[in-house]
């Protein structure tokens, strides 16, 4: 990992920010290009660590995975770097647009850049998700785990904390309960690791 | 001055608070509406269509709004900031413990189990948007037409994007300029 400057942090976080339409989700994929590739930050693993966390706890989901990045690099003052950077061009942008704020949402033009945009958005989700995948979803357990969450968010609507926080615990339960069935599992999560 | 502190005490409390991102938000706006009568309830549509429509968090771009419509620039900053401090004070510590406990075999595996979960809420994040963008159920359950359970634009489109996602994989930013100018230019 490179020691990165603490205005550059703001820099890669600032140009983050000014491309985020939609949720907290819609961050994933410029962290992939951004932090993992580019700057070399963390790994992709790390941040859907942190993006999992990050829905455990109060706050906005893409602040909270920022905040979590930036301390990654440079501590307290990376994650303050980080947070005001993404956080900026939400801020300008309102302001920008305050005065004329009623005419634009009636603009049929720019509803419908918003629903394209929605599609994009959406492209780049599952290109992210792909790349997630064989580092998360890679043996019994976790096919499980994914398979149940999916149900229990599409279908009954859970909340997102209540999932992570018992897919954690699970985790933790396995690890509690059968010891030995980690041993074969964790031997392909590093092969895994050493792939990425 | 009153009215802007106030504020900002309001919003710190719904950071504190509101767990799972910008849309959590939407019902303390009601509260504040009810308690304060700062701004009524079709202003709080409005915000969440503004937000959507502008770049960055969304829970950033709507404290941003509440803020300028209570107390002008300062609000606006007031209101931010005091919205984002309780979860900057929580995710640090959080950070600072996993720095120190990163080969604990218990977070390891609570991270274990984690990790699938995420990828499925994000799985799910994407479907909502399919469902909203490129799938009609309720226009499919009333002609029971399979032509209108899915627009084929929507989905024509969708794939158009897919393919230079795929290619640009490294540029995700590209994808979003292409979608913005394809918006001006095809009415979906």
């Amino acid at each position: 990992m490179k020691k990165i400057s603490l205005t550059k942090l703001f820099f890669i976080f600032f140009k983050i920010g000014a491309v985020l339409f939609g949720g907290g989700y819609a961050i994933l994929p410029f962290l992939r290009s951004e932090i993992v590739e580019k700057a070399q930050i963390c790994s992709m693993e790390e941040v859907t660590d942190f993006y999992a966390l990050s829905q455990c706890f109060p706050g906005l989901v893409a602040g909270n995975v920022c905040m979590f990045v930036g301390y990654k690099a440079r501590g307290i003052l990376g994650a303050l770097a980080a947070v005001v950077g993404v956080c900026s061009p939400a801020f300008i942008s309102i302001v920008a647009v305050f005065s004329f704020i009623s005419v634009i949402v009636k603009y049929p033009l720019v509803q419908n850049i918003f629903e394209i945009l929605d599609l994009a958005v959406c492209v780049l989700i599952y290109l992210t998700i792909m790349e997630l995948w064989e580092h998360s979803v890679f043996d019994k357990f976790t096919t499980f785990i994914f398979i149940t969450a999916v149900i229990l968010s599409a279908k009954f609507n859970i909340s997102p904390f209540i999932i992570v926080i018992s897919a954690g615990i699970l985790g933790l339960l396995r690890f509690v309960l059968f010891p030995k069935d980690i041993k074969s599992s964790k031997k392909k999560q590093e092969e895994g690791e050493k792939d990425a | 001055m009153h009215n802007i502190l106030l504020l900002a005490f309001e919003y710190f409390k719904i950071g504190a608070v509101a767990i799972g991102g910008g849309y959590t938000v939407i019902p303390f706006l009601y509260y504040l509406v009810e308690k304060y009568g700062w701004f009524n309830v079709s202003e709080i549509t409005q915000m969440i269509a503004i937000s959507n429509l502008t770049p960055g968090p969304i829970g950033i771009n709507m404290a941003t709004f509440v803020g300028l419509k209570v107390g002008g620039y300062l609000g606006s900053i007031f209101t931010s900031i005091a919205f984002m401090v309780p979860s900057f004070i929580i995710v640090c510590t959080l950070a600072k413990f996993l720095k120190k406990n990163k080969e604990n075999q218990y977070i390891k595996n609570i991270l274990y189990g984690l990790r699938p979960a995420a990828v499925a809420l994000i799985a799910v994040a994407g479907l909502k948007i399919l469902n909203a963008t490129c799938i009609n159920i309720t226009k499919f359950q009333a002609t029971y037409n399979p032509l209108d359970l899915m627009s084929l634009k929507a989905f024509i489109i969708l794939a158009i994007f897919a393919l230079i996602g795929l290619k640009l994989k490294k540029n995700p930013m590209i994808l979003i300029a292409i979608a913005i100018v394809t918006g001006l230019v095809i009415r979906l």
